[in-house]
């Protein structure tokens, strides 16, 4: 899989594949099948799904707390798939991490300070220096200098998460795996969060590789988006066209299943909703066929045996599915916003959301199953 | 049943931790400064009776005419079989009792806390190899393998107390790596291992801090097992070589002699209990006081059983001629207070809100803005030392703060019912979801087992899951998040409730599935005349699914009426500033709008308005004093003097 060492790209993952054993002689449950997605300097990657899409399975492995099954991490040029934990300790500088759980991610038997100041322990780095820059890192995410000797408790969960994500900037990181970052926080914290984060990719050019099940937010803050189902790429690409003209039935029934805070839609009871409800008992995942077959309102027989070649839609998205050309078409859930006007959530000319990207999300079609 | 810890904390939140260090904490406590004097004493004599009382420990007998003398003055604790002073057998005895606990703890701490870290922390085959030893040696009985040790070692005590520290390693092995394992789950401990710290750093600095008051409580219980084994030993005069005195060998002597003299085996006896009492209380303490200087708040402690809900100022009319209104639930005036070591701390005020039957009132705002308080002063299940001070809560007839808590009981499940945010700790893993079902029609109606079975799968169907007999019988975990949380709520139909009240029943569900439960609420109102009060922090979930609304900041309700009105019109900035943040309403490409600060937790409130110190439209008079809630037209009300400029027209 490695034979192409070099990429364009930050951060370069390619038909990455993940499971979990259970048991001794199992194959094991495949978290991630043959997911490869990229991700550009400056530049904000989201993957979106339900929980056990696979989302925070890609998120452990590219930082090494997951071992791979398959495929490759390609960052900065360099193969890490197979790195050691030795090696890993070099890679810290520039890849960090923000995770969910403001209140589980510092420790709180250690000051502020000490959380900072570690991250640089690894490049010996002088210890009033790393203070400094602790001191620093803090008044850039908001918080006040004397926050530095206080211990976690003491802060809310907003301002905890400030913190993580300025230990996560402590080591100048070129890329920051942001797992569900603001979804343990109220609304308008999230904002403070959100705006924190886009203004220090404005500022230090750093990219996010940003883990979420919000659309809304995810549309606000990513360039890209791609969304994920029981471990497989649906559809990625420029956020504008994934979220604006979808074209994966799976990535509707997403957009159709956020209420929207305006209080003029109130749907009634649809059945297109019900029926696309998990089905009691997980359904056996057709090995072959398209794994949303099973809850999908259009599938035919043919995807529950073949599984759907990648292609290219006019807006720039790929989309795994066999009929997405005959979808009907979807009126735009937004009121008050028409489709036309919607921009992306950069100016255009800005990060490169790539058409190279969008072709490389999954750059190969993904073999059969072996299982 | 309280499930957003949010909301408790709040209260306690910012206390201070209490000043001091560790050794002026622990002795504060007269039972932990007496643990400590005895256990210093205890060291002190080990220490020093043997040096000046050196001739004790080979003198074989004493004076033989005065044998077995109870307490006097010239042997304050008497003498025993031989005619020895008891005082300095037992002050000089204390040494090799000591010593031996102390080499079975440097023994069992030394291969017990860092097997059970390192396998803690490393798993897999580390783990399961050192887990396989350990289970080899807990399988031998250690007493007797100490025996045979000292069989071959005579009087060895070395020897003995090693081995029996090598047979206990696993017990404090197994307790510090389920302790190590689950911090190690934790997120702060991934983030330290992708900043690239050593795993050898991660443990002494983040894990073992962590853990360290297991590891005390657990090593205290080892170390008095220690003791009973060394006096057990001695007793059994394994240890000691005859002449030397010892506690076990002490209590031997008495033994012999109980009969006639039942005195002689109470000073040693008396000896080993103190010593094991002040070990478990020292550990328990020091386990308290170690983890107090970063753990912002001590939870309350739980007040003692009320049965009434504490003073109520205000007059309320209890006579049951209630006026007949429309609503089903009417809260007014309420205001709820914790008390604290540091005086009471309110964290409702004067809330009003009400709820008409088949309606769904959407009670939204931040975390800590006292929402699920609400909840829980309407369930009569305020947790720890909270209560209503003031204000009044009718229900069906009924005034809620009056009642006992017999009532109370008879009242919860089958007129008012709960869902919680965590469908899956709401349900008991144990047993089948058919069965908790059962259970709960059982305890509400007068039904046969046949009935009952029957009414369950009638619920299991209402709330739409497919094959109702079939999740009848499965236990929780093998459904997912959005059956659990429709199995949760079939179960709080059981008793035909009039009001559900929902905490956050979507917060932890997916966005697809989250739509599916609440188009449930929906007809369980619209088909059951069930009202619903339902809590969320999602104006989303609100605008979706909800008659009404109440919007609460920092213990007020700031903001209620219609949803249509409120979203269209929010005459409250609190309101205007959440459906602002939303990033779905935002333009995209630009900053979100954001509210700065944060929620002030409660005792920090102002006088004036609560939320003054973030609000775009602020004047002088908003300080100034209590904020009334302003009625307005269209059935709504804002808690705000500048509303009509904060309005749309």
């Amino acid at each position: 899989m490695s034979s192409d060492p070099t990429s364009p790209f930050l951060l370069d993952v390619r038909n990455l594949e993940v499971r979990y054993r259970r048991g001794r002689n199992t194959s094991g449950v495949r978290a991630v099948d043959g997911v490869s997605l990229t991700v550009a300097a400056a530049q904000t990657v989201a993957l979106v799904g339900e929980s056990g899409s696979g989302k925070s399975s890609i998120a452990r492995a590219v930082l090494g707390l997951t071992p791979t099954a398959g495929g490759s991490i390609l960052f900065q040029d360099t193969d890490i798939t197979h790195f050691t934990n030795r090696q890993r300790r070099t890679l810290h500088a520039s890849m960090q991490a923000v995770f969910q759980d403001p209140y589980a991610s510092l420790n709180p038997a250690r000051t502020i300070g000490k959380s900072l100041v570690e991250t640089l322990r690894p490049q010996r780095v002088d210890s009033d220096v790393a203070r400094s820059r602790a001191t620093a890192m803090l008044e850039r995410v908001g918080l006040p200098r004397s926050a530095i000797d206080r211990y976690p408790a003491q802060f809310s969960g907003g301002q905890r998460q400030r913190i993580a994500i300025a230990r996560a900037l402590m080591t100048q990181a070129r890329l920051v795996i942001c797992d569900e970052p603001v979804s343990a926080l109220d609304l308008s914290v999230q904002a403070q969060i959100l705006n924190i984060l886009r203004d220090l990719q404005d500022t230090l050019g750093v990219s996010y590789l940003f883990i979420s099940h919000d659309l809304p937010v995810v549309r606000h803050i990513a360039h890209r988006t791609v969304v994920l189902y029981r471990g497989q790429v649906m559809e990625a690409g420029p956020t504008r066209a994934v979220h604006d003209s979808p074209a994966h039935p799976y990535t509707r029934l997403l957009l159709d299943s956020v209420p929207a805070p305006d209080g003029a839609r109130r749907r009634s009871v649809s059945a297109a909703r019900l029926s696309a409800q998990p089905s009691g008992a997980p359904a056996a995942r057709p090995s072959t066929g398209c794994p949303f077959a099973g809850r999908c309102l259009y599938a035919v027989s043919v995807c529950a045996v073949e599984r759907p070649a990648i292609e290219i839609t006019p807006d720039g998205a790929a989309v795994a599915c066999h009929r997405w050309r005959e979808l009907p078409g979807r009126t735009p859930t937004r009121v008050g916003e028409p489709l036309g006007t919607v921009t992306g959530p950069y100016p255009a000319g800005q990060p490169p959301i790539s058409a190279v990207g969008s072709h490389t999300v999954v750059d190969e079609p993904p073999s059969p199953s072996s299982s | 049943m309280v499930s957003s810890e949010d909301n408790m904390e709040s209260p306690t939140r910012h206390a201070t931790p209490v000043p001091g260090n560790l050794v002026t904490r622990l002795l504060r406590r007269p039972a932990t400064a007496i643990a400590v004097l005895w256990l210093l004493g205890a060291v002190a004599t080990g220490v020093l009776a043997p040096l000046l009382l050196p001739d004790v420990a080979t003198q074989h007998a004493g004076d033989l005419a005065s044998v077995r003398q109870g307490p006097s003055g010239e042997h304050l604790l008497g003498t025993d079989t031989l005619g020895r002073d008891v005082l300095d057998r037992l002050l000089v005895g204390s040494r090799v009792t000591l010593l031996g606990v102390v080499e079975a703890m440097i023994v069992v701490l030394a291969l017990g806390l860092p097997l059970g870290l390192a396998a803690g922390y490393f798993r897999g085959r580390f783990d399961r190899v050192v887990g396989w030893l350990a289970d080899l040696v807990f399988s031998v009985p250690a007493i007797i393998i100490v025996i045979v040790v000292l069989s071959v070692f005579r009087s060895n005590m070395l020897a003995a107390m090693c081995t029996l520290g090598l047979l206990q390693a696993p017990a404090l092995m197994r307790v510090v790596r389920t302790a190590t394992m689950s911090v190690t789950d934790q997120a702060y401990i991934q983030s330290a291992r992708v900043s690239g710290l050593s795993g050898s750093y991660i443990i002494s600095r983040h894990v073992l801090p962590r853990i360290a008051g297991a590891v005390i409580v657990q090593a205290s219980l080892l170390a008095c097992f220690a003791l009973t084994a060394q006096t057990g030993l001695a007793f059994l005069n394994l240890l000691v070589a005859a002449p030397a005195p010892s506690w076990g060998g002490m209590i031997a002597d008495g033994a012999s002699v109980i009969i006639q003299d039942p005195w002689l085996i109470w000073p040693p006896g008396i000896a080993i209990a103190l010593t094991i009492i002040s070990l478990t209380q020292l550990s328990d303490a020091l386990r308290d006081n170690i983890t107090q200087a970063w753990a912002g708040n001590r939870p309350p402690r739980r007040a003692h059983h009320r049965t009434a809900h504490g003073p109520d100022p205000r007059p309320v009319d209890r006579s049951g001629s209630i006026e007949q209104d429309a609503a089903l639930l009417s809260i007014s005036d309420l205001s709820v207070v914790f008390d604290t070591p540091g005086g009471t701390v309110q964290v409702l005020r004067d809330v009003n809100l009400s709820l008409e039957k088949g309606k769904i009132l959407g009670l939204v705002g931040e975390s800590g803005c006292g929402k699920t308080i609400t909840a829980t002063s309407i369930l009569g299940l305020l947790p720890g030392s909270g209560r209503v001070s003031a204000g009044a809560i009718r229900f069906a007839g009924h005034e809620l703060t009056a009642l006992s808590q017999r009532s109370m009981r008879r009242l919860r499940g089958r007129e008012i019912a709960f869902v919680s945010q965590h469908p899956m700790s709401s349900l008991d893993p144990s047993f089948r979801v058919g069965s908790q079902i059962r259970e709960a029609i059982r305890r509400h109606h007068d039904m046969t087992r046949r009935e009952a079975r029957h009414r369950t799968r009638a619920l299991l169907e209402a709330v739409h899951l497919p094959e109702p007999q079939a999740v009848a019988r499965s236990f929780p975990h093998e459904l997912s998040g959005g059956m659990a949380q429709r199995v949760s709520i079939a179960r709080a139909l059981a008793g035909d409730p009039a009001l559900l009240i929902a905490d956050e029943p979507t917060t932890a569900l997916d966005s697809t599935v989250q739509s599916g439960i609440l188009d449930l609420l929906r007809e369980i109102t619209a088909t059951r005349d069930t009202s619903v009060l339902l809590i969320t922090h999602d104006l989303a979930v609100v605008a979706e699914v909800c008659d009404d609304v109440a919007v609460m900041y920092a213990g007020e309700v700031v903001e209620r009426g219609p949803i249509a009105t409120i979203f269209a019109d929010p005459v409250h900035p609190y309101t205007r500033a959440l459906l602002a943040s939303n990033p779905h309403n935002a333009p995209a490409g630009k900053p979100l709008q954001v509210i700065p600060g944060s929620v002030p937790p409660p005792g920090t409130w102002p006088s004036g308005c609560h939320f003054a110190a973030r609000c775009a439209f602020v004047r002088k008079e908003c300080e100034a004093g209590v904020i009334p809630m302003i009625p307005l037209p269209g059935q709504r009300s804002a808690r705000c003097i500048r509303h009509d400029q904060v309005s749309n027209v």
